[in-house]
């Protein structure tokens, strides 16, 4: 069985049981994730340390808001590269975080399913 | 701990290389088992801390550094006594923030915590304008009048930092002060000292927390002083 990359548990009790609300931040996500996912790609891709920085921020944001702490670290570890201009490590760090985000994008219609979607 | 001299107080910092303070309270008081033992928690950041997690994890009090030896002396003198209202964790003060319905405003680059942020304060009565950026903040506050901005730090076109530092200056001529409350990720130590010179009021961590966001802004609302901005 997959380990999962959503606290769905963690979620549900910071937001007070709201299950529309996660419901809807799941739906803003999965909608957000490709463009942004892109974003970092090119910007990996163009070893633009800048860009790199801001755009796994961003990542970084959503996934902690959406308790995928794994995901959210695999994030801050690009942002830290970015702004370090560590382009060498960039690529691999780039396909840890594709990895488990791909994870996390499997898990997100159990999750939608849970709180009632 | 488990060469079994009994202490009766420990006092954790919060953030330490390793093993951070909350880690280590969870495993003092698995090894304390029974045993009458008070953990003290020292951070830097208020705020950050979530009350139900404190309790899970056995820590009875959270002192805000720096430390004032009063403080300190008091809480050690009062150990297992519930702490003093002033430096209670907040709880959660929702029924104020309902009886005031502040105008808020939101500066949130990132759709998913805009979606969260909103929820949450327009739950707690509160009528909400966003802005995706520090300019756009900036461009509101001049046609619009707000008790309070909540405002991220990191943003494309313009910065929370940057605007709040030009939303102090504009105010230098109207002698106003709109309470300004970082929403950071960064939960670093040092960080809420950034924000504060920068002109700041307060800080909340981010995912953001009801209870905490609710306590900052009832903390820092002064609805009377509302008034619009020019900006040169």
């Amino acid at each position: 069985m997959s380990k999962a990359i959503m606290d769905l548990t963690e979620l549900l009790e910071r937001v007070e049981n709201d299950r529309e609300l996660i419901r809807d931040l799941l739906l803003i996500f999965k909608e957000e994730f490709p463009r942004h996912l892109q974003a970092l790609r090119d910007a990996v891709d163009s070893m633009d340390g800048e860009k790199v920085a801001a755009e796994a921020h961003t990542m970084k944001g959503m996934l902690s808001t959406l308790s995928a702490t794994s995901a959210a670290s695999a994030a801050a570890r690009l942002e830290q590269l970015g702004r370090n201009r560590k382009v060498c490590e960039f690529q691999e760090a780039y396909a840890a975080f594709e990895n488990i985000s791909k994870k996390l994008l499997l898990q997100l219609d159990t999750c939608m399913a849970e709180v009632g979607g | 701990m488990d060469d079994g001299a009994p202490f009766s107080l420990v006092l954790l910092d919060h953030m330490m290389p390793g093993m951070d303070g909350y880690e280590a309270a969870k495993k003092i008081r698995l090894l304390a088992k029974n045993e009458p033992l008070v953990i003290i928690i020292l951070s830097s950041a208020p705020g950050l801390a979530d009350p139900r997690r404190l309790k899970k994890l056995g820590i009875d009090r959270t002192l805000i550094k720096p430390l004032r030896r009063a403080t300190l002396f008091e809480a050690i003198r009062h150990g297992l006594k519930p702490p003093a209202p002033s430096e209670r964790v907040p709880t959660r003060p929702h029924e104020m923030a309902q009886a005031r319905g502040l105008r808020l405003l939101l500066v949130e680059d990132n759709r998913v915590n805009q979606k969260l942020a909103l929820r949450l304060l327009e739950k707690l009565g509160h009528q909400v304008t966003l802005a995706i950026n520090g300019q756009e903040a900036i461009e509101l506050l001049q046609s619009s009048a707000f008790d309070l901005v909540l405002m991220d730090i990191q943003m494309p076109v313009m910065g929370g930092v940057e605007a709040t530092q030009k939303i102090r200056d504009a105010e230098l001529k109207t002698g106003v002060h709109i309470p300004i409350i970082a929403m950071t990720a960064h939960a670093m130590m040092g960080d809420a000292e950034k924000y504060l010179s920068a002109g700041m009021d307060g800080c909340v961590s981010k995912p953001v927390r009801v209870g905490f966001l609710s306590a900052e802004i009832d903390r820092l609302a002064k609805p009377a002083n509302a008034k619009t901005l020019v900006f040169s």
